[in-house]
């Protein structure tokens, strides 16, 4: 079940825009939420990567999450004033070292900037499901592409088989592990048996490759599910404006904010709000979308 | 751009860790993301030249099926944190069929085990590190190191795995830890070092009991793909 | 029958044979030790010929080690085996060496025997692609030939499924679909449902029927259960000693299998179990179904005991239950001999682990302190001896289950567990692994078997049970249960269901035309 949820990716109003161009959207988002090191523009792209990983990975799932970064947060918080023993307001000191504030509120952002990275991450990979990815890369390289194809279709076949072997070698109760070596030994017996078994089929997989003109011409096609229509071409041109226009944005915020030595006064600033537009985005056209097919039904 | 490609493998293998170097010597603030972007740009560009090189069936399904089990072998061992065969399998696959296949099979086994850890920035520099580790077994081979000297192979097992820490240590180091001190960098290391040291040891345990039986099962394997010809031919 | 064949036949005038083979010699080329040097083996065909009129359904029957597979392969280039080779070998009036890759790929599909070996993408959009993406074709003509496919064999509704997490049936018309999307016009099949369930076997060959009659494509399928297809096929060849000879269809018994009755007779004086359970639960995760819920089983010792039901329907979680190697989440397993069984896996290649069959007959002679005189015992009892220096994988599927069966005997186990032990299996094959399983049995071996292979529970088991939405639907004796069920049992073949068979495909028949006009 959940092996089917990874492979569909879920619904959501990405669907109407071309993969590729998905891809690039998380691309830039993520460049975006590493490089620009203000504590303004972190918390509006942790807020979003929040709120849509609500959206689209459940609020159960996301708290489950939380738990793991709330301490990463703090950890960094924590563990950068201990080293960098920089900036000027002091809070305490113990003899020779002082912890100062500019060092902890660096810490926080830098535990935020890796909170949101990886809540970030996780949203991409419910949106972006395996084959969309390998559509992409099979447009570019083909063979690589055909070939990570191959492995994810391995991969679970291989862990069924690894688990199988396991439990024969269990069911034989003379060659059954007793002590812990013959466990460690068990296990590694399975990765030899699986590895002899997997090859050995993977002739016959060479074969059925062959059989269905592998190699008959120079110039291998890709079957394109999607295509790059003038819808997407608009889209790119849209999402190309407004991304060019928050990196000037987050350039001149970022090259006016320092933390050391005395980290400078934030101001509102009409600026942050292309850039959580570019964050929104996807939140933005997921309520639009619930909006249009609520209003269709009560139509 | 063939050509071009090819001569790119070398420079741009070895440019990864130069950027981690550079962006810490010189303090530079988006070293995440800079050393980030090389590592995708070297794994590129060697797959591209995978590509471009035209790969018959012969190379291509050894890499995958050893990468898958490579793969599969991360998620069945997952269970016991670090103790992983993936860095064994990809010195086997560098060592049986050459520098090439060694570093994709250790870059499809990051990839594609990451699609049941979860994927992360940390999935790029897995690939690369994992794609050195077999691509070095490759190299090494090559120059007959493990011919003369059998046990070498499992000494480069357990600095192979060292060096995929050191790897990814370094670029967690350079790319999330400012200002960088000398004390934070230790720390960091230290903190990684018991976690190296385990996936070592698994590495040289792994290797001493694949090593022997799986090159020869790989060489029949290799046979039957009807691999024959010089030693050359069979490794490029 | 003989109607409806006539009726085909003068509907496709054939021009050219689909395929004509004229005097074929072939030897596979072995390697001389001392020299170094190729030279001739002995001939597995010697001025072999056989023609194929278009439109075909033939099945080409033979024992195992008569060379169909070879032959299969010699008619398609890309997999033709090297070694000496003589004759001339046309598909639609071309020899098929000067064939480009592209051309036999359009002309003659090949597909395999075992399902999970066919498949190479990940997604079942992408494996119906794969074959028009190596031809290089373009982008509408690929849309609208997997379209079409995929509504022949309706399966557009898991068109974006990952090809692992299809069944065997599906995989197995999946391998047919992506061969199809190139349009044939020749198809090779060897042994294509021996993997499968049979209700997949019946799924599988009805589609294929479908393929020839109604896409006059021509077909020829490498088979060692013939009986299961001689209502589809037009016509049958028999290889033997390295020629190929027309056989009628009505030579070909209508019943699968075991004819010899095996049942010796067997005094069940034993009152006591081997196995008993009461109120069995369990499910691999909390997200998942229940595979057992509330399933009872009591097996006598010294008895051969079959567990029967579909696919998926918890056969094999049953088997490792018992074996004690999952726990139920409810209810107990008493096993008297847990602590004295092996089981025998579906497929035997979860068992080897070695670089030769002598290897791994004493992988556990340490462990389990056999001597070395008990495997030769093992080996002449199994007749593996020409087998023992050979590599397991080099083996064929009978002689892999052997020397699997072997292998875990000289553990002396006094519980058997068995998974599908017949698949896979030929008619003789099945017949030796039956004499062995009774004279077990006859030692006092506990024997356990979950299958679908109803002709062979039949005949060898003395109760079955028949699992059912994770119960236990009924237990009894075997003979009890056959005359009991109405639905699940062994297929009647006989006259009466021929001519119905007949009758039923020609009121199809006309149905169409109907449509058609």
């Amino acid at each position: 079940m959940s092996n089917m949820l990874r492979w569909q990716g879920k619904n959501t109003g990405f669907e109407l825009i071309h993969p590729g161009l998905q891809l690039t959207y998380f691309a830039v988002v993520l460049v975006l939420t590493m490089t620009a090191m203000q504590p303004v523009l972190l918390t509006i792209s942790f807020i979003s990567a929040l709120l849509f990983s609500f959206c689209v990975r459940g609020w159960q799932t996301t708290l489950k999450t939380l738990v793991i970064l709330l301490p990463l947060v703090i950890i960094c918080a924590v563990i950068n004033p201990l080293f960098a023993m920089m900036g000027s307001s002091e809070v305490v000191r113990f003899g020779q070292h002082a912890i100062y504030l500019e060092s902890i509120i660096f810490g926080l952002c830098m535990g935020m900037m890796l909170a949101s990275v990886i809540l970030w991450f996780s949203c991409a990979s419910k949106i972006l499901s395996t084959d969309k990815v390998l559509a992409v890369l099979g447009g570019v390289l083909p063979v690589v592409g055909l070939m990570i194809s191959m492995a994810m279709r391995l991969v679970p076949q291989f862990t069924e088989r690894g688990k199988l072997i396991g439990s024969v070698a269990e069911s034989v109760t003379s060659a059954r592990p007793l002590t812990k070596r013959d466990h460690i030994t068990s296990r590694l017996r399975i990765v030899s048996v699986l590895m002899g078994w997997s090859l050995e089929e993977s002739l016959q997989s060479a074969d059925a490759m062959k059989a269905r003109g592998w190699g008959a011409t120079n110039k291998r096609t890709g079957y394109k599910r999607y295509r790059f229509a003038a819808f997407d071409l608009f889209a790119s041109l849209a999402l190309a404006l407004l991304v060019i226009t928050c990196s000037v944005l987050a350039f001149v915020a970022c090259s006016q904010f320092h933390f050391y030595p005395t980290m400078s006064t934030l101001t509102l600033w009409w600026g942050y709000i292309p850039y959580a537009l570019l964050m929104l985005l996807p939140l933005v056209v997921r309520i639009v979308e619930d909006l249009r097919f609520k209003w269709l039904g009560q139509a | 751009m063939k050509r071009i490609l090819a001569k790119l493998e070398i420079p741009i293998l070895a440019f990864v860790p130069l950027t981690l170097f550079i962006c810490a010597s010189l303090q530079i603030t988006q070293a995440a993301v800079l050393s980030l972007l090389v590592a995708l740009a070297a794994i590129a560009v060697f797959f591209a030249n995978f590509e471009l090189s035209k790969p018959v069936l012969r190379q291509i399904i050894p890499a995958v099926v050893l990468g898958a089990l490579a793969a599969a072998g991360r998620i069945l061992f997952a269970a016991i944190p670090d103790f992983k065969p993936v860095s064994a399998i990809c010195i086997v696959a560098g060592v049986v069929f050459g520098r090439r296949t060694g570093f994709i099979v250790g870059a499809i086994a990051a990839l594609v085990s990451n699609f049941f850890f979860g994927h992360g920035p940390w999935t790029p520099w897995q690939m690369y590190s994992w794609g050195m580790v077999g691509y070095f077994g490759g190299v090494l081979a090559d120059r007959g190191l493990f011919d003369k000297h059998p046990a070498a192979v499992y000494v480069y097992g357990f600095f192979s795995a060292l060096l995929y820490g050191v790897l990814l240590t370094t670029w967690h180091v350079v790319g999330f830890i400012q200002p960088l001190t000398w004390q934070s960098a230790i720390l960091a290391y230290g903190a990684s070092l018991p976690f190296d040291i385990i996936h070592a040891v698994a590495t040289v345990t792994f290797l001493l009991i694949i090593y022997a039986p799986w090159s020869r099962k790989l060489l029949r394997i290799k046979d039957k793909y009807a691999l024959s010809g010089s030693k050359q031919d069979a490794r490029l | 029958m003989t109607e409806l064949k006539d009726f085909i036949h003068s509907t496709k005038p054939a021009s050219e044979p689909a395929l004509s083979i004229d005097g074929l010699c072939f030897s596979y080329a072995s390697q001389d030790s001392n020299t170094g040097t190729q030279m001739a083996g002995n001939l597995l065909f010697s001025d072999a010929s056989m023609c194929l009129p278009q439109g075909s359904f033939t099945l080409l029957t033979g024992n195992t080690g008569s060379g169909k597979t070879t032959l299969m392969r010699l008619i398609k280039p890309e997999l033709a085996p090297t070694g000496y080779r003589k004759g001339a070998i046309n598909v639609f009036g071309r020899e098929t060496t000067s064939l480009s890759v592209a051309e036999s790929s359009t002309m003659i599909g090949y597909v395999a025997q075992n399902p999970e070996t066919q498949i190479v993408c990940d997604a079942v959009w992408h494996e119906l692609a794969f074959g028009l993406e190596n031809l290089g074709t373009s982008q509408e003509a690929m849309r609208r030939r997997v379209a079409e496919v995929a509504y022949f064999f309706g399966i557009e509704p898991w068109m974006h499924s990952p090809t692992a997490s299809l069944s065997g049936g599906q995989k197995q018309i999946l391998a047919l679909a992506s061969i199809l999307v190139m349009q044939p016009k020749l198809l090779l099949l060897d042994e294509p449902t021996a993997q499968l369930d049979p209700i997949a076997e019946k799924n599988f060959l009805h589609a294929l029927f479908r393929i020839n009659r109604e896409l006059g494509i021509t077909v020829l399928v490498a088979t060692h259960s013939p009986e299961t297809m001689t209502d589809y096929a037009t016509g049958a060849l028999r290889l033997e000693d390295g020629k190929i000879e027309p056989t009628p269809l009505s030579a070909i018994p209508a019943k699968a299998g075991i004819h010899n009755k095996l049942q010796i007779p067997h005094d069940n004086a034993t009152d006591s179990t081997t196995i008993n359970c009461r109120d069995l639960f369990f499910r691999y995760s909390k997200e998942e179904p229940w595979v057992l819920r509330g399933f009872d089983l009591t097996v006598a010792t010294s008895s051969i005991h079959a567990i029967v039901g579909g696919n998926g329907s918890g056969k094999s979680t049953l088997l490792n239950m018992m074996a004690k190697a999952i726990k139920p989440l409810r209810g107990r397993v008493n096993n008297l001999h847990s602590s004295s069984q092996a089981i025998l896996p579906q497929n035997p290649m979860a068992l080897f682990v070695g670089d030769t069959a002598a290897e791994e007959l004493k992988e556990w002679q340490q462990r389990c302190d056999y001597s070395d005189e008990e495997i030769v015992s093992m080996v002449d009892l199994f007749n593996l001896k020409s087998a023992l220096a050979k590599h397991p994988y080099d083996l064929s599927g009978g002689e892999q289950q052997k020397l699997a069966l072997a292998k875990i005997l000289l553990t002396k186990p006094k519980l058997l567990l068995l998974d599908e032990p017949t698949k896979g299996l030929d008619t003789s094959a099945k017949r030796e692994l039956a004499t062995t399983l009774l004279g077990l049995r006859a030692k006092g071996v506990t024997i356990l078997m979950a299958t679908h292979d109803l002709a062979f529970v039949s005949k060898v088991a003395d109760n079955t049970t028949m699992i059912f939405d994770g119960q236990s639907a009924c237990s009894e004796p075997t003979q009890e249960f056959f005359s009991n069920n109405i639905f699940y049992r062994l297929p009647r073949i006989d006259s009466t269901t021929n001519e119905l068979n007949v009758a039923h495909e020609k009121s199809m028949r006309e149905d169409e035309s109907k449509t058609d006009s």
